[in-house]
């Protein structure tokens, strides 16, 4: 396990500024906002990084979410209960699936290597992060698409409200997607030396709240509300500065820190 | 029948999400699948169950939608013989 | 084959290994029950028991006990959380509880070694991740505001971490969450953990609970059998649900060496490749499987020669069936093909926890070194490039290393290579 991973690209996108481009249209017609988030996200992440030549089983996709397509888990409820038994709609029944976005990106993007849909509370686009590069590292895969996404649902916004006595919620729906790549010949890029999790049980109310988490390290900054895709804005908006800096610079270190758990991820240059 | 028709054309369009396609655009002999619409296997469960929801009428496996997925034409006829009882 | 099968290492990486093997299923409640089903060809599949959920639908499943905490899995809570309530946690968390408890139980793993390492808990599922609970949506689109109960449930129902917080350990969480895949690829991630040195030890595999959702949504995709299902058969129909938990327990060399305990088998090699192809039906010539298959034999640094058996996922639906039998036919040596058998018809499909369980059975196929037939296919069809191992037969394997192979909606495919040991 020599192999170094190295951070190409990285780009978040908000579902306020989500714009399917026209030659995916047809395509993603039965596709609910968490799959076009994912995949727009994921192909301006891969526009944006140097151009490999690699076969398309040589990249791979890792998805982190904490709620997967709620929304339309819940339609599919809807048409169960409105249409009967037996009356279920196919399509919304399979787009319902948390990996539905997964095959999307491989397909929209040719991209034949592994898929991975990860569902975690805490921090689930480091949990992603880590496996993407274990892949990398275990010489399966050169590249790696890591993406996180959440497209909340109204059902659980009006649960938290009510849990909380808030009028209004402060999630912001929305995506990032970063480049992995596997790095022995590329200088320029932060390198990921090393990701740790440890999540801590706690209250659920907390994980959909956020209240307590802070984060601190090189370039990583406050301002992006608390909400459970924050820190995945903070992470890319500080990564794309390292990125496009291209100074060289000392290691530095990131850390997440919530009642719910820590994240640690050591970067080189 | 050709309201019928109509009827079929809009509710393709319109639950099988083809918004680069009006329902006037569909030709009544055209195959509706693969070579014809484009439509997939997944657009025929849905159909499957799109019948069953607007005409009541149930289609039991994919040979028989085979046949009546033929075209607008094939469709429309295999809602009017169910209907009647054939 | 270009590596001693008693090394204790696959190219650079030392080798993972098995000591405990844990399963829930239609087909018993531990994997003496399951093995005893498969050697008798006992089908428990019937209508969905009401207390499961209700419905006029007549396609069978092979549903769990009803009480699915075993007394192994009892043991263990009263040692690790004497107050923990099991009506606070979902049936797909209690089922992985059950086989995580036989698991630990086989691989001598008590609570004192368990807290005292680091565990990794990676786990499959698909229906056990999601929010299913169908009166509390009606009544909120209605604009009541029901109990926030099912919201609290939902939110505790993470696999990794409920199990973390069950166990009282620490270490790396997954939940896998890649439909009919999820277990296969949580076993090849724990791997990965153990190999880049995160965790000493690690639970992984899959679970799922039978949902009136999923039931009704496979009916609807026309994928549903009404008859017992039929892999690999010429009249097959589709599939049957089912629901259970298989897990097994991996350590890494070191741990295994100072503790001594009997190692099982080896997971040697993992391997996963998308389709690219459509959101339910595979590519036709299981492009992505044979890829799979291409990286985890690469992985395992095995020829596909080496291959003494294949569990495939064998749903019996048309589509499946035919894909993964001509993936097959390109992969596997033309004139010693070894037996293909699919096990979903003791099983059930169980979704997120077939790789599970299936990673068990074909551990345990390669250790006894026979395999009985696929139940429910008589009559292997004529169609498909290479015949699988009808239910009649049994074939005795002439290695100890097999694959286990799962494909998933949305195109994902993913295979383990296994060894057993001596």
């Amino acid at each position: 396990m020599k192999k170094k991973v190295a951070v190409s690209a990285a780009e978040m996108m908000l579902l306020a500024d989500l714009t399917v481009p026209a030659d995916f249209d047809r395509a993603l017609r039965r596709a609910d906002d968490f799959i076009k988030l994912a995949v727009v996200s994921a192909g301006r992440a891969l526009n944006n990084a140097p151009p490999r030549l690699l076969a398309p089983s040589e990249t791979g996709i890792f998805i982190g979410t904490a709620y997967g397509p709620l929304e339309t888990n819940f339609c599919s409820l809807g048409s169960l209960i409105d249409d009967g038994e037996g009356q279920i709609s196919p399509t919304l029944f399979s787009h319902s699936v948390y990996n539905a976005a997964a095959g999307y990106v491989s397909r929209l993007l040719t991209i034949h290597g592994p898929a991975l849909t990860l569902t975690t509370y805490a921090w689930p686009f480091v949990v992603a992060l880590d496996q993407a590069r274990l892949a990398i590292l275990s010489a399966r895969i050169k590249r790696a698409v890591v993406i996180a996404v959440e497209t909340y649902s109204g059902l659980l916004e009006d649960a938290f409200k009510r849990w909380h006595g808030l009028a209004e919620v402060p999630w912001q729906p929305g995506a990032v997607a970063w480049i992995l790549e596997a790095a022995d010949d590329i200088s320029v890029c932060p390198l990921l030396a090393e990701i740790g999790i440890t999540e801590t049980a706690c209250e659920p109310g907390q994980l959909l709240a956020r209240a307590g988490e802070h984060w601190q390290g090189d370039s990583l900054v406050a301002g992006f509300g608390s909400h459970p895709m924050a820190y995945a804005f903070a992470l890319t908006t500080a990564m794309d500065l390292l990125i496009s800096s291209k100074t060289v610079k000392h290691p530095a270190e990131w850390l997440l820190d919530a009642p719910f758990g820590q994240a640690r991820i050591s970067l080189v240059f | 029948m050709e309201e019928l028709k109509q009827q079929l054309k809009e509710i393709i369009v319109r639950d099988l999400k083809l918004q680069d396609v009006k329902p006037a655009d569909i030709n009544d002999d055209a195959p509706l699948f693969e070579e014809g619409m484009g439509l997939d296997s997944l657009d025929a469960v849905e159909m499957v169950v799109l019948i069953q929801k607007h005409f009541g009428v149930q289609i039991e496996d994919m040979d028989e939608g085979k046949e009546a997925f033929r075209s607008i034409n094939a469709l429309a006829q295999f809602i009017m013989q169910r209907r009647a009882g054939k | 084959m270009r590596q001693d099968s008693r090394s204790e290492r696959v190219g650079t990486r030392e080798r993972v290994a098995v000591t405990g093997l844990g399963s829930i299923s239609a087909a018993g409640k531990d994997v003496p029950e399951l093995l005893a089903s498969l050697a008798a060809r006992r089908v428990r599949s019937g209508p969905v028991p009401p207390w499961l959920f209700t419905t006029a639908l007549k396609y069978p499943v092979f549903a769990g006990p009803r009480e699915v905490v075993t007394s192994t899995a009892r043991f263990l809570l009263d040692q690790a959380a004497p107050h923990f309530l099991p009506e606070t946690v979902s049936r797909t968390v209690l089922l992985a509880l059950s086989a995580t408890a036989e698991g630990l139980a086989q691989a001598g793993v008590d609570l004192a070694l368990l807290r005292s390492c680091r565990v990794g808990i990676a786990f499959g599922t698909t229906v056990g991740c999601t929010f299913h609970n169908e009166e509390y949506y009606n009544a909120w689109r209605h604009g009541l505001q029901p109990d926030l109960q099912p919201v609290r449930y939902f939110l505790g129902a993470n696999l990794a971490a409920a199990l973390h917080a069950i166990l009282g350990t620490r270490g790396p969480a997954a939940v896998v969450t890649n439909a009919c895949a999820s277990g296969t690829d949580a076993i090849g991630l724990a791997r990965d953990w153990l190999n880049s040195g995160q965790c000493d030890i690690a639970i992984a595999g899959g679970a799922d609970e039978l949902s009136r959702v999923a039931y009704n949504g496979f009916v609807s995709l026309m994928l549903a059998d009404t008859a017992p299902c039929r892999p690999f058969s010429d009249d097959r129909q589709g599939l049957n649900l089912g629901e259970g938990s298989g897990v097994i327990i991996l350590e890494s060399a070191a741990l295994l060496s100072r503790r001594k305990h009997h190692c099982l088998g080896w997971v040697r090699g993992y391997g996963a490749a998308s389709d690219a192809w459509h959101p339910t039906a595979p590519h036709p010539e299981g492009r992505g499987l044979k890829d799979a298959l291409a990286i985890a034999l690469a992985d395992a640094d095995i020829e596909a020669s080496a291959i003494s058996f294949v569990n495939a996922h064998g749903t019996g639906t048309k589509a499946n069936d035919l894909a993964e039998t001509t993936a097959l036919k390109d992969f596997l040596p033309e004139h010693l093909c070894p037996p293909v058998v699919s096990t979903k018809g003791i099983t059930g499909h169980t979704l997120g926890a077939a790789g599970g369980i299936e990673a068990v059975l074909t551990l345990m196929a390669l250790r006894a070194g026979i395999i009985p037939g696929t139940v429910g296919c008589h009559n292997p069809d004529p169609g498909f490039p290479i015949r699988p191992l009808p239910e009649p037969e049994q074939q005795s394997l002439n290695g100890r290393i097999g694959i286990s192979q799962s494909l998933a909606f949305g195109g994902g495919n993913a295979v383990l290579v296994l060894e057993a040991a001596l």
